[in-house]
């Protein structure tokens, strides 16, 4: 298998014999299965924001029944379902609507039991949401837009669902909620049907390359469901085992308990982000910047729901431009650019408002400032899901498995919004009045974006290089076919004639003499140009046979080892102009019929060139007179040469003689060690 | 008696060229075939002195045919002359009993010297065969885990060769050594012998290892 190749393949999918008749469901499906978030998110479900998570620290014991313990691994247990069973994620997100539907009608006073009403919420959420980053995954194979508009409304759908209602519990308006949910969890289910029928075999381009690399599939099952999992250990850390832990008295817990929210957040960031390491780098550094914008969110949408309470449908309304907003930029072609001057636009409408509130927002709920907060919330909303959706598309070439991403980017932003959280004055912050100190948010959206930016561009770079690489393989493989391909006749024929030329020739008086010495140089030439083909375009190590066996003429034998002779390329030309150097030195002063003998020999530490002739020779002055008389031939091209790559160059001559220079290079030259 | 010569050549042009000077020069040539096969096959009836012996043939690899000669009959002389430039096979192929090697491009004169001394049972060393060689130590010296039978050469030997590879003849050698040509003789054969007593060696221990010892 080509290195690389992988890669390749990835980023040029087999081409789709019907493109839109696939995607279609898709998308439709996509849109569906964020209208089952919407109406999970304004049910009493945890918020997406903080990955299904909320502070534990309140409470003085730890789960005791069977039952609690169940309640805690139901997201673990969705999410492992959901992560092996990706390609199959049409059906997954039907079953996520369809466990929808008893928090609905809990919300309308229709009982289904206490286990159902509490089992069926989380598990319909955590299954929704990597489903849908499954069908973003599958999306992006065909059009990287689509992908990343689907990924852009899982948190935007999350927004709106959180505008709606409960969670951020100012816009409730009784009664209304559960018709509106029945109509998403139906408009959804009905949305969902095509994909189902289309991908009814499943969808192979959903679980990315995990899917083909069993290592892989493991570590992003693992990764996923043990950051779902995370509830259970925090879940052991309340008040009275978190005083054990950290050596103080209980009621310094309850006095300080930022600080403890901290250190939980704290805990849950450090193993989320082992967890994220573990499914590869680029998922955690997509999982980290698709935190911080979800971190980041929070506070301005606080701010904003707030001051807009009055208003009555002005929240969601400005959630859901917001999330459409954030879904078209992740969905373009300039999405990487769009999401960064959007959070840019955010930060410096919560600078603004930071500013002309005189450093206390909040006002701009007390007063009900309308625009303003339309402002924030759409530019914050906006900002927030096209990071998110531009994540999955620069993931996906690089075999990152965007599905993952929910549940390890949900806990991360648990464990930094419970370490914001004491900045920010909130210790239940759902619950909390509004923060004064967006400036956090203000800073972490365009660190977002800026990360973002840097991602994709590293993806950039390694696909370039990726390509290089391929690019590279494809050309020296097409030569070495191709001088394989010409060797063979070559070797048959013409050598073997030009090697009769040279042998009978020479035996026809002075013009066949002629002849003979053309066509041996022929001959060199030829054989040096075949095995010129073999080893060329190495960049590191340069094998020195090759260029030297170039070198070979009438009159001059190069003498190899069957075995590479390396040195680094550079080191590799010096020698070889050295050696010429030393060879013209042979043809202008050594006599008109002189030979030259080339040996290359490896050695221990280095390389050993000779080359001897056996022509006139000179006593042992001559160099130094040629360096004073300013003819550096010698001295500069080849001394110097060797000298400059930690070798040594010694020459050796008698009159009648002949010379004998030898060059011994270092493999690695001491200097640049 | 004349020495007999059997010539091995998918090249019709140059096998027939290779025969006339043979003949020419006084050797009997009892055989002259084109492919590996059939020079194994004719051998034990052709009985050769002196194999010349191009590597490049048709059917088999030139190693192959030389070892397969040399297992029928241990006395047979092989001289490789080849127009091609792949020395690990030029390598290999002395290593498994060849006693020279030539390129093809080589004069007339010189090719015969170099079959009169085949069929005497000395090494003819070109250049490029000693640059071979000299390689070859080299490789095993800095094998990772060096066996406590591998060859070296020593001191004296290391110089000689590296004056054939530089082009020297054996009587040059002789004068700057100031030793004899028969010593600077014994020396190029015994960088030589070693080589080929290693490789014997070698294939040895792997049939015994791969439990071939009792086949074939």
């Amino acid at each position: 298998m080509i290195p690389g190749m992988e890669t390749l393949r990835a980023r040029a999918p087999a081409p789709d014999p019907a493109p839109t008749s696939r995607k279609l469901p898709a998308v439709l499906a996509g849109v569906g299965g964020c209208l089952f978030l919407v109406a999970a998110t304004s049910t009493n479900v945890p918020s997406f924001l903080t990955g299904g998570m909320y502070s534990t620290v309140f409470s003085n014991y730890a789960p005791s029944t069977l039952l609690e313990w169940l309640y805690l691994a139901v997201p673990a247990a969705a999410t492992a379902c959901g992560l092996y069973l990706l390609r199959w994620w049409p059906y997954l997100l039907a079953a996520a609507g369809l466990l929808a539907v008893p928090g609905v009608l809990a919300e309308w006073g229709i009982s289904t039991g206490m286990v159902i009403e509490g089992f069926a919420p989380p598990a319909s959420f955590y299954l929704a949401v990597v489903a849908l980053l499954a069908c973003a995954q599958g999306l992006v194979r065909t059009t990287a837009g689509w992908g990343a508009a689907v990924a852009a409304l899982v948190l935007g759908s999350c927004l709106v669902g959180s505008a709606m209602t409960h969670v951020l519990p100012w816009g409730t308006v009784p009664g209304t909620v559960p018709a509106w949910q029945i109509a998403l969890l139906g408009v959804g289910l009905a949305g969902l049907a095509p994909a189902v029928w289309f991908h009814r075999r499943g969808d192979s381009a959903a679980a990315g390359s995990a899917g083909s690399r069993p290592g892989e599939r493991v570590r992003v099952i693992v990764a996923g469901t043990l950051a779902a999992a995370m509830r259970i250990p925090l879940s052991l850390l309340t008040a009275p085992s978190l005083a054990h832990l950290l050596g103080v008295s209980w009621s310094a817990i309850y006095r300080h308990n930022f600080a403890t929210g901290a250190v939980i957040g704290a805990i849950a960031l450090v193993a989320v982000f082992l967890l994220a390491a573990l499914a590869g780098l680029w998922p955690l550094a997509g999982a980290l910047i698709a935190a911080a914008a979800q971190v980041a969110v929070v506070a301005p949408a606080l701010l904003a729901v707030s001051a807009l309470n009055l208003d009555g449908l002005a929240p969601w309304l400005a959630a859901l431009a917001g999330a459409a907003l954030g879904a078209a930029a992740a969905g373009s072609r300039l999405r990487l650019p769009l999401a960064a001057t959007l959070t840019l636009l955010a930060a410096t409408a919560l600078v603004i408002a930071y500013g002309a509130t005189t450093g206390d927002p909040e006002k701009l709920a007390e007063q009900h400032t309308t625009i303003p907060a339309v402002l924030i919330l759409v530019l914050c909303a906006a900002a927030a899901t096209s990071v998110v959706g531009s994540v999955v598309p620069t993931l996906a070439p690089r075999g990152a498995v965007p599905a993952v991403l929910g549940p390890l980017a949900g806990v991360l932003a648990f464990g930094g919004l419970e370490l914001t959280s004491e900045s920010y004055g909130l210790s239940n912050y759902a619950y909390s009045p509004v923060t004064s100190q967006v400036i956090i948010s203000a800073v972490l959206l365009p660190v977002a974006g800026i990360a973002l930016c840097g991602m994709g561009f590293a993806q950039l770079l390694a696909a370039r290089r990726a390509e290089r690489k391929q690019a590279e393989q494809i050309r020296r493989e097409a030569a070495e076919a191709e001088r394989d391909r010409l060797a063979r006749p070559i070797h048959d024929g013409v050598l073997q004639v030009l090697a009769l030329v040279q042998r009978q020739g020479a035996e026809l008086g002075p013009r066949g003499g002629e002849l003979a010495a053309l066509a041996g140089e022929q001959e060199a030439a030829l054989r040096g140009l075949l095995a010129g083909g073999a080893d060329a375009g190495r960049d590191e190590a340069e094998d020195l046979r090759a260029p030297l066996k170039a070198l070979a003429a009438s009159g001059v034998e190069v003498v190899t080892p069957a075995q590479p002779v390396e040195l680094p390329a550079a080191t590799a030309a010096e020698v070889i102009a050295a050696v010429r150097a030393a060879l013209d030195n042979v043809r202008e002063h050594a006599g008109a019929d002189a030979h030259a003998w080339v040996l290359l020999e490896n050695e221990r530490d280095g390389v050993r060139v000779t080359v001897r002739d056996d022509g006139v020779g000179f006593p042992p002055q001559r160099p130094a007179e040629a360096a004073e008389a300013g003819r550096l031939g010698i001295a500069q091209s080849m001394r110097g040469r060797i000298a400059d790559r930690g070798g040594t160059t010694t020459i050796d001559s008698r009159p009648g003689e002949g010379t004998t220079v030898e060059f011994r290079v270092p493999r690695v030259p001491p200097a640049r060690r | 008696m004349p020495v007999r010569v059997m010539v091995v050549d998918d090249h019709p042009i140059w096998r027939d060229a290779v025969v006339r000077d043979l003949a020419e020069a006084g050797y009997h040539v009892t055989a002259a075939v084109g492919d590996g096969g059939q020079a194994i096959r004719v051998a034990p009836a052709a009985r050769p002195d002196v194999v010349v012996l191009d590597l490049q043939l048709g059917d088999l690899p030139g190693v192959e045919v030389i070892r397969r000669l040399v297992a029928t009959d241990p006395t047979v002389r092989v001289l490789i002359l080849s127009a091609s430039g792949e020395q690990q096979d030029v390598l290999d192929a002395v290593k498994a009993g060849a006693l020279g090697y030539l390129v093809k491009s080589a004069g007339r004169a010189e090719f015969l010297d170099a079959v009169v001394r085949t069929a005497a049972g000395d090494p003819v060393f070109t250049p490029g065969l000693a640059g071979l060689v000299l390689g070859e130590y080299h490789r095993l010296a800095v094998e990772p885990v060096p066996a406590a039978d591998t060859p070296r050469l020593t001191g004296r030997e290391t110089e000689v060769l590296r004056l054939v590879a530089q082009g020297l003849s054996y009587k040059q050698i002789a004068e700057r050594l100031v030793v004899s040509h028969r010593t600077v003789q014994n020396h190029v054969q015994n960088t030589l012998g070693k080589l080929q007593l290693h490789n014997r060696v070698e294939l040895t221990r792997y049939a015994i290892e791969q439990g071939l010892d009792h086949e074939a």
